[in-house]
């Protein structure tokens, strides 16, 4: 199989097509997908979803297909959440797969039905139909828009937290974990991804200790499960005071709710999975209807405002995979059926 | 690294022959390819390596072949001290061959020959504006075996 090196790095090993190993030349990495540029400054198109996780990219596919002229703009990473998630063993048809390779699938899947704009945030969405929609790069005009936008990890919010974020504080074990191997970390949460990611940096060889506030998991009971036979400590009924350490993190001062007594746990890693915000700072941006619970508010994946649909974690559930991909499929179909009642712009 | 061998196919090669003829007179750049090699090392590579740029060299004048041992100070120049190393159009090109271009990449070699000629790559528009973007050097390594060009093509 030939390899190629770029400046004595690995950058492609087997044979690539000539735009993906022009990528990965840029990178410095092996890449695997290959997104070709637009420099167009404005586009006419029927649907614009906001957001390139598993609901975008599923209602990119389901709209296109349907006929819709579809784009997704993503301002971050493609693949959203599922990008951070080290390894998927529920999403049906696919026993074990890494988030990762997950994303490559979609992605690329997506890529043969819709044009995916990565690095574009919306700035402003001008009401109307169309509604005209401007970038960081360029405009579009749109008869329809759904803000697939999902989640975002929540903070602590204790001190230290945020000064040594990127120096031992992580929410991100599929990034971070990987340093730590052979050294002491500790894992805040008790929810599904708390335990999936602690089990995934036993498994990459770190001494994992989980810190939880109640007295019992919230994660499913498979995973809950696996942690138990998977021997690694869980302090419950504890909650993190303070992350200490001068460049990186060196300690975590803990508190037991039920005892009230206080601790310093020496580590060099404290990951976080303390729960979920939904991404609606557009949403806020455009003044759509929210829930109590901060989530926006949908009827049938249609928002308070015409013209604007909602799907995936943003508007609350299961913050599952295949949930969102099932909001995006569903979402999809609700605008091809509502835009072909309505006369075309 | 597998040995030089070939498949003859009498007719085929010599319209192939010809082809080539017809390609390298329409290249409007002369082309110089060196060849550092000493005796006693590798051989058979440097043997297959002479071989191929002689077959080449007397389709054309377009291709201007030279060898030199690993000594001479055309080597040190090029920091050049592997046998066989291949120069296409040194003093305008930073590439090089290490081995032989037999097998597959005997057509590999060909075509790169011909970039070098024409002055073109016809690279993608798309891979240009990634290259754009490129700022600082990259050295390229590329690694492969030779294998018979008569196997399956790999991906
Ligand atoms: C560590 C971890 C492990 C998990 N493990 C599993 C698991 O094993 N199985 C499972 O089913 N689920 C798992 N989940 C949950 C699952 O990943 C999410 O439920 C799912 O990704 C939600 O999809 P989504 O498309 O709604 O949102 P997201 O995946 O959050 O994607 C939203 C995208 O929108 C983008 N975006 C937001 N705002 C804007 C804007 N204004 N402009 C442009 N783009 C914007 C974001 O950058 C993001 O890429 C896990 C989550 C995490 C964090």
């Amino acid at each position: 199989m030939p390899q190629t090196f770029a400046n004595e790095t690995l950058i492609a090993l087997g044979a690539q097509p000539e735009e993906l190993f022009m990528l990965s030349l840029q990178k410095m990495e092996q890449q695997t997908l290959f997104i070709p540029d637009n420099d167009a400054e404005e586009i006419e198109t029927d649907l614009v979803i906001v957001g390139g996780g598993p609901a975008g990219l599923s209602a990119g596919i389901y709209a296109s297909r349907s006929g819709l002229k579809t784009v997704v703009l993503e301002r971050n990473i493609l693949g959203g959440q599922v990008a951070l998630t080290p390894m998927v063993e529920n999403y049906p048809g696919l026993t074990q797969i890494g988030g990762k390779k997950l994303v490559e699938i979609l992605v690329s899947h997506a890529l043969e039905y819709v044009h995916i704009f990565q690095g574009e945030e919306v700035l402003t969405v001008s009401p109307g139909r169309p509604l005209t929609i401007t970038t960081n790069r360029r405009r579009f005009i749109t008869r329809a828009m759904l803000l697939a936008t999902g989640a975002t990890h929540k903070h602590l919010g204790v001190p230290g937290e945020s000064r040594l974020s990127g120096r031992g504080v992580s929410y991100c074990t599929t990034c971070d974990g990987p340093l730590f191997a052979g050294q002491k970390v500790v894992m805040v949460g008790g929810g599904d991804s708390a335990v999936t990611e602690a089990l995934h940096l036993k498994n990459i060889g770190a001494d994992v200790t989980v810190i939880h506030w109640t007295d019992k998991l919230d994660a499913q009971d498979v995973l809950a499960k696996q942690l138990k036979n998977s021997g690694i400590p869980i302090l419950f009924n504890t909650v993190v005071k303070e992350i200490s350490g001068e460049k990186s993190v060196e300690s975590v001062t803990v508190l037991n709710t039920r005892t009230n007594e206080t601790k310093k746990i020496e580590t060099a890693g404290v990951f976080i999975a303390v729960g979920y915000l939904p991404s609606v700072d557009l949403a806020d941006k455009i003044g759509v209807a929210k829930t109590p619970q901060g989530f926006i508010q949908q009827e049938n994946y249609r928002t308070s405002v015409p013209g604007i649909y909602a799907a995936g974690d943003v508007v609350g559930g299961f913050n599952q995979i295949v949930t969102a991909s099932g909001h995006g499929a569903e979402a999809a179909l609700t605008i091809f059926r509502d835009l072909l009642n309505e006369p075309k712009a | 690294m597998a040995t030089p061998h070939d498949h003859p196919e009498e007719s085929s090669q010599k319209e192939i022959k010809t082809q080539l003829q017809q390609m390298f007179k329409k290249m409007p750049e002369e082309i110089p390819v060196v060849l550092f090699a000493r005796p006693g090392k590798n051989d058979v590579f440097a043997d297959a390596a002479r071989q191929a740029l002689q077959y080449f060299a007397q389709l054309t004048d377009k291709i201007v072949f030279r060898e030199f041992d690993l000594d001479h100070k055309q080597a040190k120049k090029w920091k050049v001290s592997h046998s066989p190393t291949l120069l296409i159009a040194p003093e305008k090109y930073a590439i090089r061959w290490l081995g032989a271009p037999v097998g597959e990449e005997g057509r590999i070699f060909l075509e790169a020959i011909l970039y070098v000629g024409f002055g073109q790559t016809g690279i993608s528009d798309a891979s240009r504006k990634v290259l754009d973007q490129i700022k600082d050097k990259r050295h390229i390594k590329l690694f492969v075996s030779p294998s018979c060009p008569t196997a399956p093509p790999r991906r």
